[in-house]
């Protein structure tokens, strides 16, 4: 810490950056937040005229689907920041430290799929999952994965995985890159094997690295809707919604409720738990720091 | 570094003088959702060009979105009033919402006579009327249609139903079975799409319907009527049968209309194509639609039984608002003006788009296109039959439908529970 | 050549056991496979002759090879607007809204991982909450903002758009990374007298290349590929970027073959791989001054 009390040229490095932050993120948020109790279609000059107070969060507390999309953006965020990251890790070590003569192209094939726009990716592996495409005519089979009432949600945290693993592995690099080399020196100098010096040191080491990767994974989980809505629009019959998808459903979807105030109150329900888990670690942190 | 940041800022200042030029002359906007619609598109560019050439000075901004995403551009736009001058809109939930806002203008109050006589009846269309008042114009019509390969059926040993007839479920049930047995679909089906089912069960309804022309489907959507009877519950025993008996492939729940089930039914997966309709007379597969091959035939939705009346399900496309608060109002009420004129309609029909303003043209020359396709089209217009609305005030009672059918479809819940469900979501009383 | 890769992959100088190295054979070529089987699906689709698009041998090899997709999807035109043109669009755009992230970012990450003022956690957990809202809620409220600052239908729509929301993550990293520059260097500088400027500039900005090489890529990643807000707020044709003509490809009502689709993916592929390729070595670069400092 350089100042001990707060001096007014800390402005300065800040301002910028907070009142762009205010105007284009925060405001909008907070206006879609006071949205929540009203009920409006989006096509009114004055979105503000019909005020429901709690009706929108009691309409999607009765309505199952509401549910559905609930556990199933659970589902989509522990598979990211659970699965993708430990993928991830493990790819990253594995690389890593196993000497491959090729790391850099190695590192870049499995990051590009990351560049692509998340439209292309679900239409492609749409296809691939077609009761005719690739995937049955690789494994025999003549499954209809698409309406699957219980499959759909992990299609598509397969195909939102297959995409984003490159995005932690390059970060996961960066990290081991960084990491301070005298512990593991020393541990070879005392011959430990490999797994001691993975698990025992590596691993540690990597700790704020992995908790990067799983922030933004768990950011990125309650805000995924292009995969989504691309693989299997939320189908079948809304099996696979997760918040974000759900409530792009009750605001903007052609022949669906056209109430944005719901939308909005879905919208609270994920900030609230965003804002639940940053509580959460800022709690955990100070009692680490007592 | 430092270096490297400085000319970072530069650029990004720059950016405040990379801005769009503003336009000296008048600009009418106007805008659809028919990205991609070959017929449409087309269309439009020689409306563009020949109203330019006919009001200089002005020009024509034609932006298209696409049909799923059009809403997303449209309510901020009307929302926060920089909406286009010109403005289609889905009849039905987003009409009723349009209108409650106020942002349409009142058509038939500035329409004068010719126009109205090129529209004829269309001038007049319920669904796109408020309070005895045309606030949409029409500009297509179209029939929502089964279409299927008259050599696939032909080969299956079926016969093609009378032109206006439709088959039954049980022939499509036969058809399917027997389609599969040389690895075809019977229909390709995109249940994935909503309208696709609620408009073969409005159908259906109207099929049965013992108040026709009464609209019972409205009544049973404003809750006035108990859905707990035949009317309501055979065309969902309908959906249920020919789903199980595989007339669809299990895959279809999961499939979209417009891009799975239309692509693989021109890649001749299937027999028929469900929820299809004029908009693709254009987009038809060129070597199954000329004179001398019209391998392509139109019918209705599947009849419950062999004595249902005909029954169709005829709409207009995209049909234009005027945006109350532009600013160039009588050049927007010009253009759509020119869009309902026999100019027009020639137009579109030699784009294969059915123009709605039938009423000034002489048909019989219409109907002798070289789209077999079009001139079936127009002839499906002038067939008599019960007709099917498919645009209603409501946004949640259909969605309700919609979710009961597709749970049925996936085995989640018996019919009496969606019959209780539309009860309640329709607010039906006792 | 030789050197750099030593530098900066000095794991491999660590001994591991041959069951490790069979291991991470097996496990990264695996992964790579499925990785790569749906690209060269893209690819093998895009170079089938239309009518054989539903035929390979093994799925990947093409009964007939015909360029003819790639023609339909680079015609493809919207009123006018073509190909490179939205290529164009999309690198201003990314260009420029990267640029100035990265810039707000290290000045505002500075100021929570080295200064002190109120409310600094309370703000930085507001931050890190503010990404999760899902662009569709925002549409409203965003458009009567840039409506009002008068930048609606233009690039700096866009490209303050998304500055709003993803300002946050670059301080994220950036304040991370700062936070664990080992304050023995920090204090040294105060003691010869550097001021924050200087202490930022000078000191934890050369260190921290390797995150600001990361934050670019991530940042890149989000703006390249934004297809939500681009769709809405860029009304003119002409000013569309990539993804929103693959949506609108992919999504048309006139059917656009699978193979067609897919070469218009690959045309939208080839240039970001340029740009990767430019970029790696400055990437690298950057990880190697990581090393260097012990």
């Amino acid at each position: 810490m350089l100042s001990k009390k707060f001096q007014t040229k800390t402005l300065f490095y800040l301002l910028p950056a907070l009142v762009i932050f205010l105007f284009f993120n925060i405001i909008p948020s907070l206006t879609s937040l006071i949205l929540s109790f009203f009920e409006f279609s989006g096509f009114e000059t004055n979105i503000f005229r019909k005020f429901v107070g709690l009706k929108n969060f009691i309409k999607i507390y009765d309505d199952k689907y509401f549910w559905i999309a609930l556990q199933n953006t659970f589902l989509f965020v522990f598979g990211a920041v659970v699965i993708q990251t430990a993928i991830a890790l493990m790819l990253s070590i594995f690389i890593f430290f196993g000497n491959f003569k090729n790391s850099t192209l190695v590192r870049s094939v499995i990051f590009f799929p990351c560049v692509l726009a998340p439209v292309s990716v679900g239409l492609v592996w749409k296809t691939i999952f077609e009761q005719d495409g690739v995937l049955n005519s690789i494994l025999g089979l003549d499954i209809s994965y698409l309406s699957s009432v219980s499959l759909a949600i992990w299609l598509i945290i397969i195909v939102n995985t297959w995409q984003w693993i490159g995005y932690n592995l390059v970060i996961f690099y960066a990290g081991l890159q960084s990491l301070n080399t005298e512990l593991l020196e020393a541990a070879d100098i005392d011959g430990a094997n490999w797994s001691a010096k993975i698990f025992s040191i590596v691993i540690p080491l990597l700790w704020p690295t992995t908790i990067l990767n799983m922030i933004l994974n768990l950011v990125g989980g309650f805000r995924a809707f292009d995969i989504v809505y691309v693989v299997t629009r939320g189908g079948p019959a809304h099996y696979s919604e997760v918040l974000a998808s759900y409530l792009y459903y009750w605001s903007f979807a052609s022949g669906g409720p056209g109430k944005m105030g719901v939308g909005s109150a879905i919208a609270f329900v994920i900030f609230s738990f965003i804002l639940a888990i940053g509580l959460l670690r800022v709690i955990i942190n100070q009692r680490i720091n007592k | 570094m430092f270096n490297y940041l400085k000319k970072l800022l530069v650029i990004t200042l720059l950016t405040f003088i990379i801005s769009v030029p503003a336009k000296a002359e008048t600009v009418l906007n106007v805008t659809d959702w028919q990205a991609g619609v070959v017929g449409i598109t087309d269309s439009y560019a020689e409306f563009i060009t020949n109203f330019e050439a006919a009001n200089p000075g002005v020009k024509v901004e034609y932006t298209q979105y696409t049909f799923n995403t059009y809403l997303e551009y449209l309510k901020p736009a009307l929302s926060s009033g920089t909406g286009r001058d010109v403005f289609p809109l889905f009849p039905g939930a987003d009409f009723e919402s349009v209108y409650q806002a106020g942002h349409l203008l009142n058509l038939t109050e500035i329409m004068d006579d010719e126009w109205k006589s090129w529209l004829g009846e269309s001038a007049s269309i319920p669904d796109l009327m408020k309070d005895g008042s045309l606030y949409l114009a029409p500009q297509d019509a179209f029939t929502e249609q089964i279409w299927v390969y008259k050599d696939m059926i032909a080969d299956l040993g079926f016969e093609l139903p009378e032109f206006g007839d439709s088959y039954t479920v049980d022939e499509w049930i036969e058809i399917g079975n027997a389609a599969k047995e040389i690895g075809l679909d019977g229909l390709m089906f995109g249940p994935v799409e909503s309208w696709c089912v609620w408009d073969g069960y409005y159908n259906m309804v109207q099929q049965l319907n013992p108040t026709y022309p009464n609209d019972l489907m409205l009544q049973a959507l404003n809750g006035e009527v108990d859905w707990d009877q035949d009317v309501f519950r055979k065309p969902i025993e309908a959906y249920k049968k020919m789903h199980e008996a595989g007339v669809w492939r299990a895959d279809s729940l999961g499939m979209d209309y417009q891009v799975q089930a239309w692509g693989k039914w021109i890649a001749r997966e299937g027999v028929g194509i469900y929820c299809n309709g004029d908009w693709f007379n254009a987009s038809a597969p060129v070597e199954h639609n000329t004179l001398d091959n019209p391998n392509i035939y139109k019918m209705s939705y599947p009849k419950i039984s062999k004595d249902s009346p005909w029954t169709y399900n005829k709409a207009t496309g995209t049909n234009a608002g005027i945006n109350i608060n532009s600013d160039k109002r009588d050049i927007a009420i010009a253009w759509v003006r020119y869009t309902n004129s026999p100019e027009a309609s020639e137009i579109f029909a030699r784009n294969g788009v059915i123009p709605v303003a039938l009423a000034a043209m002489d048909l019989d020359l219409l109907a002798a296109s070289d789209n077999p396709l079009m001139n079936d089209g127009i002839r499906m217009l002038a067939t008599e039959g019960r007709n099917t609305t498919i645009y209603y005030p409501h946004a949640e009672e259909p969605k309700c439908l919609y979710d009961g059918i597709m749970e049925v479809f996936l085995g989640v819940a018996t019919i009496d529970d969606v019959i209780e469900k539309m009860n309640k979501c329709t607010g039906y009383s006792g | 050549m030789e050197k750099n890769v030593q530098k900066e992959n000095y794991g491999a100088k660590f001994k591991t056991s041959p069951y490790f190295y069979i291991i991470s054979r097996i496990v990264v070529y695996f992964f790579i496979a499925i990785i790569i089987f749906p690209l060269l699906y893209t690819l093998s689709l895009s170079l089938r002759s239309p009518e054989t698009v539903y035929s390979a041998r093994f799925f990947l090899i093409p009964e007939e090879f015909s360029f003819q997709n790639y023609v339909i999807a680079f015609t493809y035109n919207f009123h006018g607007v073509t190909f490179p043109r939205m290529f164009l669009n999309s690198v201003i755009v990314v260009t420029i809204s990267v640029s100035l992230i990265i810039i707000l970012s290290i000045f505002s990450a500075f100021s929570f991982s080295h200064l002190k003022f109120p409310l600094k956690e309370t703000l930085f957990n507001v931050m890190i909450a503010s990404v999760a809202m899902p662009a569709q809620v925002l549409i409203i409220p965003l458009f009567y903002i840039l409506l009002y600052f008068g930048i609606l239908n233009s690039y700096q729509a866009l490209i303050f758009a998304y500055a709003g929301f993803l300002i946050p993550i670059g301080v994220l990293i950036l304040r991370m990374f700062f936070e664990q520059t080992p304050k023995e260097i920090s204090e040294a500088a105060i003691a010869d007298g550097a001021s924050d400027f200087q202490l930022l500039m000078k000191i934890l900005l050369p260190l921290a290349k390797p995150a600001i090489a990361t934050c670019v890529i991530l940042l890149f990643l989000d703006t390249w590929n934004e297809f939500v807000y681009a769709m809405i707020y860029l009304q003119n044709p002409e000013l569309h970027t990539v993804p929103v003509a693959l949506a609108k490809i992919g999504t048309s009502r006139y059917y656009i073959s699978i193979g067609a689709y897919s070469a218009a993916i690959m045309i939208t592929i080839i240039p970001v791989l340029t740009i990767f390729a430019i970029f790696q070595r400055w990437f690298i670069a950057g990880m190697t001054v990581g090393a260097l400092k012990h």
